[in-house]
């Protein structure tokens, strides 16, 4: 008995270290981005890797979000017989919903995950202690440039996949299934309010947060991992509860954002 | 420990007794407080009483070190035996429970943020794996240092790498990325990068584990070498002691987690401490026993 | 040095791309006039504005010639709407402004019936001949109940 109540706290101990470590993380990284001399390259070079490379994925995702949404959409609005609202639902849901939130999920699959074993493999090389040995502080030189990277990037990835996405719900509703285009766009028109934009801009800067917030600590504090942070494993367990966490909370703080905002 | 100077018998007849015994270590701690502001001695870094655990598990059970500058010293033990925290510890990369760290008259163990930074100029360090960053070639990781700390313009940094780079043998390889090298040519990119900013006080981590035996003497050859031309104090982190050493070089035996003997290169062959007597029988050994077999 | 050129031209087509993306958005989904400021303001009180939303349309003979810039609370309990007409469009003073739905449940919306006068509503003049959104819900009670 008193061994379980040992266990918790100890338990309980690790999680509040482990809370504490991810907030001075997060302020060091985010400090980091405004000690000089700021390392614009590096940005250049990440927002490279996280937002140019995954443009392919976003554009594919999403045309077939879009498709489906305007499937689906216009087979529920042809039973009230309103089929002209289909603009309207594809381009809300994307921008509300799908768009914030699917382009960051893609994100951390693609790009979170590696920032992780990234700066795993660096922790379990010692090329970090090596850049503290340097006197480089590791947070301004390799976390703040992801940082920055990614809230430049996710935002703008979100926008790639509204649109595109909207574009596959032409395909779909005006191309396939003979919706009257101008309705398409005029109803789009008409529904869109800018908080509508101010939300999704709002998400995908949070959400790009989070997925570099999460994917770097966890990759940054490997060594710390209780279950033997060491050696390719330890890496390869921290990249899979990082994609896990991440992906997790995008979906908490989406639903706390949309009832804060709505 | 007075005497600046000491030579190497009269260090070790100090030095042994109170370690090997490990009871008679309050002693040490209680004195501290007058001797940290004295370091006018010849000693550079000294550890007092550091004690660490990881998750309950005392890595370090009160180390007790002196290192004196300009000499090189060796830390011998096992691996497991917490040689690498020892160094970690140096460096101020880890922060000890108790005890102290005082490098150059600084206690790296409650140093923070500048003061922390400017002890670690002093150090230039070779890690086990030699820690090149992956994402830079050969060039940009030699210069590390320099654009991070000085303001030097692009083409004398290039000048300034390719002279350490060729101190090393390594100046025709600028623009290969560390995965393209060998172990041993990580290595010696690493030996530059450590050496870049000219530091008092190089630290080596297993600087020959890995490495085929030929390249262990080219290692320890180009560390003498660069020895002689820059002139720093060096501590060697290594699971065995190695065979070419100075007999002036002072060795530090650590086992389980305390440092067993402190002495010179030439009073540790005559150990009569059982731990001691099996690591140098199990690393050194082999070069009498052939000798036997040719006789 | 031609793989960082490549490098910095790939960042430079995704943000310019991410730019594109963004202001089709803004300025073709969320309205937002980047030649701003050249509509004028035009006030108008009505008893009810019920349903009626920021940013709809305002039409003359069914075409849009304005929105709604903003709804609030004016003196006598009136709505005040202000509504932002484009320039080549001049209101004669005597007009009468009054707020539609289009179809059964679609949006509101503002329709102005063009007056005859030769004089000219002013910006930021306030027009007070207006008919207040038709309350659906009153009707059909009214009906149901036999009020009519």
């Amino acid at each position: 008995m008193l061994r379980v109540i040992e266990r918790l706290g100890r338990e309980t101990i690790f999680k509040v270290e482990e809370a504490g470590r991810m907030g001075v993380f997060l302020l060091m990284a985010v400090a980091g981005i405004f000690l000089p001399p700021v390392n614009i390259s590096a940005m250049v070079k990440q927002i490279h890797i996280i937002g140019s490379m995954s443009l392919s994925v976003i554009v594919f995702t999403s045309v077939f979000t879009g498709a489906v949404l305007g499937l689906q959409g216009y087979h529920t609005l042809s039973q009230f017989g309103s089929v002209g609202m289909l603009g309207s639902a594809v381009a809300l849901s994307l921008l509300r919903e799908l768009g914030p939130v699917l382009s960051a999920l893609m994100v951390t699959g693609r790009a979170g995950s590696a920032i992780c074993a990234e700066i795993g493999i660096m922790r379990i090389s010692e090329q970090i202690d090596a850049l503290e040995c340097m006197a480089v502080d590791p947070y301004r030189f390799l976390v703040a440039p992801k940082v920055v990277a990614c809230l430049i990037s996710v935002p703008i990835l979100n926008f790639v996949f509204i649109v595109v996405g909207i574009f596959g719900g032409w395909l779909a509703g005006v191309k396939l299934l003979g919706v009257n285009e101008g309705a398409y766009f005029a109803g789009m028109s008409k529904s869109i309010e800018w908080a509508d934009i101010n939300m999704a801009i709002i998400k995908s800067l949070c959400f790009g947060l989070l997925i570099v917030w999460i994917c770097a600590a966890k990759g940054f504090f490997v060594h710390l991992d209780r279950k033997g942070g060491f050696g390719a494993e330890g890496v390869s367990r921290a990249t899979t509860m990082a994609v896990v966490m991440t992906s997790v909370s995008i979906l908490v703080w989406d639903y706390l954002i949309t009832s804060v905002m709505l | 420990m007075g005497d600046g100077l000491c030579p190497t018998s009269a260090c070790s007849s100090q030095v042994r007794p109170e370690l090997e015994t490990t009871g008679p270590l309050p002693q040490s701690v209680n004195m501290e407080p007058q001797k940290q502001m004295s370091l006018n001695d010849n000693t550079i870094i000294r550890l007092v009483e550091v004690r660490k655990s990881f998750a309950g598990n005392e890595v370090l059970k009160g180390v007790s070190l002196d290192v004196e500058a300009g000499k090189t010293t060796i830390i011998v033990g096992q691996s497991g035996q917490g040689k690498s925290v020892l160094l970690k510890h140096i460096l101020g990369l880890v922060r000890p429970d108790s005890g102290q760290v005082i490098v150059d008259g600084v206690d790296v163990s409650r140093a923070r943020g500048k003061k922390l930074k400017e002890v670690r100029t002093k150090f230039g360090v070779l890690f086990q794996g030699a820690a090149l960053l992956d994402s830079l070639d050969v060039l940009e990781n030699v210069a590390l240092p320099l654009r991070q700390r000085t303001k030097l313009k692009d083409a004398e940094i290039r000048r300034r790498v390719i002279e350490k780079l060729q101190l090393v043998g390594m100046a025709d390889q600028l623009d290969k990325y560390p995965a393209q090298l060998s172990g041993g040519m990580k290595k010696r990119v690493g030996l530059a990068r450590a050496l870049q900013l000219e530091p008092q006080i190089v630290l080596f981590d297993e600087p020959t584990t890995g490495l085929d035996p030929v390249k262990v003497k080219d290692m320890y050859k180009l560390f003498f070498e660069t020895q002689k031309l820059l002139k720093y104090t060096a501590v060697i982190v290594s699971h065995d002691i190695p065979k070419i050493f100075n007999l002036s070089d002072m060795v530090a035996v650590m086992h389980d987690g305390i440092i067993l003997a402190h002495c010179s290169y030439e009073d540790i062959q005559r150990s009569e401490n059982d731990v001691v007597k099996t690591l140098i029988n199990d690393t050194m050994g082999s070069i009498y026993s052939s000798d036997q077999v040719e006789q | 040095m031609k793989q960082k050129w490549n490098l910095e031209l790939s960042v430079g087509v995704f943000i310019i791309i991410g730019f594109l993306c963004f202001s089709y958005v803004a300025v073709k989904l969320g309205k937002v006039n980047i030649f701003g400021g050249k509509e004028y303001p035009v006030f108008a009180l009505f008893s009810s504005v019920s349903g009626l939303k920021e940013g709809a349309v305002v039409e003359i003979a069914g075409v849009t010639v304005g929105r709604v810039a903003g709804i609030s609370l004016g003196k006598d309990d009136m709505a005040k709407v202000e509504m932002r007409i484009k320039p080549e469009v001049k209101l004669p003073n005597d007009v009468i402004v009054s707020i539609r739905t289009q179809g059964i449940i679609g949006d509101k919306f503002i329709k102005i019936k063009p007056g005859a006068s030769d004089k000219y509503v002013l910006p930021g003049g306030t027009i007070t001949d207006t008919e207040s959104a038709i309350d659906l819900e009153e009707l059909i009670s009214k009906y149901i109940f036999g009020k009519i």
